[in-house]
């Protein structure tokens, strides 16, 4: 017993001081290995800069590390830049072989290697990589699915926007990624979000609209307002489950910013919902509807507190003299009196 | 029949030695499993689209403060550059003696705001609530003194966002960690109701505006001992737990919650001096009664900086307090122990915390005072006594070692070549005597619990000043 112990303590410690070699070794290798891939980059980044300007630069014949770290530079230069640019580094990055070599690795059995190609992709710019990439929404693990609706967003492929909502709506992937590659799109999504807005699941539909709240235009007030108002066509008993709808279509009415559909916030104050009422509140704070004041005061004093502080806001906003006066009374509610301190730090 | 007590008694701390060790090296095995899966998930997490996302729910943090006249202005400031979309800064001078309101009225202008409260979580009264028209997304709370958790309450209760981020006034939040710390929020808002992050110990580092500019190791040893153990503990402990579903802690220095889950068990707890670890356990207890599909995920990531004590007396206070704060919640929550109705909970963890974390150190501080008397009645065989300690206190390096390896394969924040050295060199001493002492400690503890110590008053005695406040153990 005694030498079994001995020796497996023996064993620990030669364990332990092999593993601190391997820390130092590691940490050593590391830094070697930065140094050269900072000696490259620095001495590819001209490179990369005439390519991207378009001067087709004479590339000859690059080593493998060269190869990389240009495609290093290229792949960040792709994520902020649009139009011809970006389509340059696409060019390069096909014309290299580069695409179809990701493409390749999409299809391969560790999820690690599909993930890193679905990444890669979007830096790449390819637009003839878009196919490969919706199917790549259908994959098994979620970080493949993530790292291609990145990039589909950076992609701009619009092509894709009903299948990343349903991804969003069915948490498919997460919401800051697929919202996030939608929001990248800008309004070239928004042509996508209005064909979902008949979508018979409410959670798309309700997706769909907050998001073309961000994308879309005047031109969707009506669509937003008749969201808002969908409760008069459904069932009583399924009227909770479309309040995500309705209260989206308040917001993105609120962003879009338009007063065309002022009588229908003004009717969501009524919403049973009490988020459907906060949503509506800032909404007609953010459009300045002065025909709402009463009836926001009335939420600021009566209603519960979320849609109570949302009246108060919107009440500090579109009439801050007025909202002053009305808190400044005794016996004013909290809210209200919320609302006349907001009034007077932020004065519209 | 002395002899007969004894031996059963070396036949017990030996089992009681395997099976910890035992599960130390599963949650070593876990945490590695795990954060590499995190690293490369971060690859695709697209923080930075997130960032300026619109989509990415508000938060409210917490900044509860009592006699922090120094610090609290520098504080504030740094929480106003945090990374996140939109946010609102709710600092909260919990009845201060010194001149911590009037720091923060100077520094940021600021004018007396009425806020409307929810009045869902008790607290102490508001005397005033103010704003600063330079900076509208900062609100100060002015109460009466109840301590650190009535403060929170305070600031749950004007809080007007769905998320509540709490923070030490004395912790120092790297800019990003907001937004790494939410990002399991992001992933599945409808199943989280609490993430916490790393804590790292900012001894020794360049601390500039706010932010750590230059991490280094302390000068001083105690407080890098302290580093390795806060490795062993974040990023072995709660990893592993949160792996399983079953983390119990979330330091109190930094975790976000969501508010309703907050109210809905009523916020957190003044009569306790474990108030982060009483919060945590009640919101499972909750949502596991309520029948609510949830998570508490621990994010490796995030990093929020904090002082050790760098003194024999404030660590020891530190710990007995930590172990007070430990039995508190455990006797509260005693109920959920090997009750399968907990899952891992109740399976795994409390019984982990009862027999290892909170038992541990009287076990241990029992074996030393029956090794002379073993010795006397001649039942001890040295060369065994001498290879069993050997061994032990090799494994014991081994799993510290494996704790830095860790860190240096994933998150590598200590720049210096040289310092891995000094830190694998720390991670083999601190089983020779270092560990030995904290035992003590806490041993010492339910001496304190006898004699009814059961909290610290108010925040001006919080240990060492800037130290973290939440329990910190192996494995925890």
């Amino acid at each position: 017993m005694i030498d079994a112990l001995q020796l497996l303590g023996g064993a620990l410690s030669v364990l332990a001081v092999a593993t601190m070699v391997v820390l130092v070794a590691r940490r050593v290798a590391l830094s070697r290995t930065e140094r050269r891939r900072a000696a490259l980059e620095h001495e590819l980044t001209p490179l990369a800069l005439e390519l991207v300007d378009g001067e087709e630069p004479e590339l000859g014949r690059l080593s493998a590390a060269q190869e990389r770290a240009l495609a290093a530079i290229l792949g960040r230069y792709a994520r902020k830049l649009r139009g011809e640019p970006r389509d340059r580094i696409a060019a390069f990055f096909e014309e290299r072989g580069a695409v179809r070599r990701e493409l390749g690795q999409l299809r391969s059995r560790r999820s690690a290697k599909r993930a890193t190609a679905a990444f890669a992709l979007g830096d790449m710019g390819a637009l003839s990589t878009v196919d490969a990439l919706i199917g790549a929404l259908d994959d098994r693990a979620r970080d493949v699915r993530s790292a291609a609706a990145r990039s589909l967003g950076m992609l701009e492929a619009e092509a894709a926007v009903p299948r990343l909502v349903e991804s969003l709506a069915g948490s498919e992937v997460p919401r800051a990624i697929a919202g996030g590659a939608l929001l990248a799109m800008g309004s070239k999504a928004a042509p996508g979000l209005r064909s979902l807005l008949d979508a018979p699941d409410p959670g798309v539909r309700a997706n769909a609209i907050e998001l073309l709240g961000f994308t879309g235009d005047a031109t969707d007030a009506d669509a937003l307002d008749k969201a808002l108002r969908e409760d008069h066509a459904i069932a009583a008993s399924s009227w909770g489950e479309h309040a995500e709808v309705r209260a989206a279509a308040a917001r993105a009415l609120g962003r879009i910013g338009t007063r065309r559909a002022a009588a229908g916030l003004r009717g969501a104050l009524n919403d049973p919902a009490p988020f459907v009422r906060t949503a509506a509140a800032h909404a007609l704070g953010r459009i300045g509807d002065r025909d709402a004041f009463d009836a926001l005061v009335r939420q600021a004093s009566d209603d519960m507190y979320d849609p109570a502080q949302a009246a108060a806001q919107a009440l500090a906003a579109i009439d801050p003299m007025k909202a002053m006066r009305l808190g400044g009374v005794e016996g004013a509610s909290a809210h209200l009196a919320e609302a006349a301190a907001l009034a007077e730090l932020e004065p519209a | 029949m002395i002899r007969d007590v004894i031996e059963a008694f070396g036949v017990v701390v030996i089992a009681y030695f395997a099976v910890l060790n035992l599960l130390y090296i599963a949650f070593t095995a876990l945490a590695w499993r795990s954060i590499t899966r995190y690293l490369h998930s971060l690859e695709y997490a697209a923080i930075d689209e997130a960032l300026a996302s619109p989509l990415t729910p508000p938060i409210s943090i917490l900044l509860p403060g009592y006699n922090e006249e120094a610090g609290i202005v520098q504080s504030v400031h740094a929480l106003l550059q945090l990374r996140f979309p939109e946010f609102e800064v709710i600092a909260i001078n919990d009845g201060s003696k010194d001149s911590t309101l009037q720091q923060l009225h100077d520094a940021f202008d600021l004018v007396e705001a009425p806020r409307a409260l929810r009045g869902t979580v008790a607290h102490a009264p508001i005397r005033g609530t103010y704003r600063s028209p330079r900076h509208p997304e900062l609100l100060v709370v002015d109460k009466e003194n109840g301590g650190k958790a009535d403060a929170l309450n305070a600031g749950v209760d004007a809080a007007r966002y769905p998320y509540v981020c709490a923070v030490d006034a004395d912790a120092i939040i790297e800019p990003e960690a907001l937004l790494r710390v939410a990002k399991p929020l992001l992933d599945d808002p409808d199943l989280v109701v609490a993430t916490g992050g790393i804590v790292r110990i900012a001894n020794g580092c360049t601390v500039e505006d706010g932010r750590v500019t230059e991490v280094r190791l302390p000068k001083n040893r105690l407080a890098t001992l302290q580093v390795v153990e806060y490795f062993r503990a974040f990023l072995v402990g709660r990893v592993g737990w949160s792996q399983l579903h079953a983390l119990l802690i979330i330091s109190g220095a930094f975790g976000l919650f969501r508010r309703s889950t907050v109210e809905a068990v009523g916020g957190w707890d003044h009569t306790t001096v474990g108030e982060d670890m009483e919060l945590v356990v009640r919101m499972h207890r909750h949502m596991r009664e309520s029948g609510q599909e949830y998570r508490v995920q621990f994010v490796p990531d995030p990093v929020c900086w904090t002082e050790a004590p760098e003194t024999l007396k404030v660590l020891s206070r530190q710990r007995r307090r930590w172990q007070r704060g430990l039995f508190e919640t455990l006797w509260r929550h005693k109920r959920m122990t090997l009750n399968p109705r907990y899952g891992a909970l109740g399976m795994l963890a409390m019984p982990y915390f009862i027999v290892f974390e909170l038992l541990g150190p009287p076990i241990a501080l029992l074996g030393y005072l029956v090794l002379p008397i073993s010795w006397a009645l001649g039942l001890l065989s040295w060369p065994f006594v001498l290879a069993f300690f050997v061994f032990a206190v090799m494994l014991g390096q081994l799993l510290s070692i494996s704790a830095l390896a860790l860190e240096e394969f994933s998150f590598r924040r200590h720049p210096r070549g040289r310092e891995i050295l000094r830190m694998s060199a720390y991670a083999a001493i601190e089983n020779l005597g270092y560990r030995q002492l904290t035992d003590l400690w806490r041993g010492v503890a339910f001496w304190d619990l006898i004699r009814g110590k059961k909290s610290w008053g108010d925040m001006q005695r919080r240990g060492f000043q800037t130290a973290p406040s939440d329990q910190l153990s192996n494995s925890s």
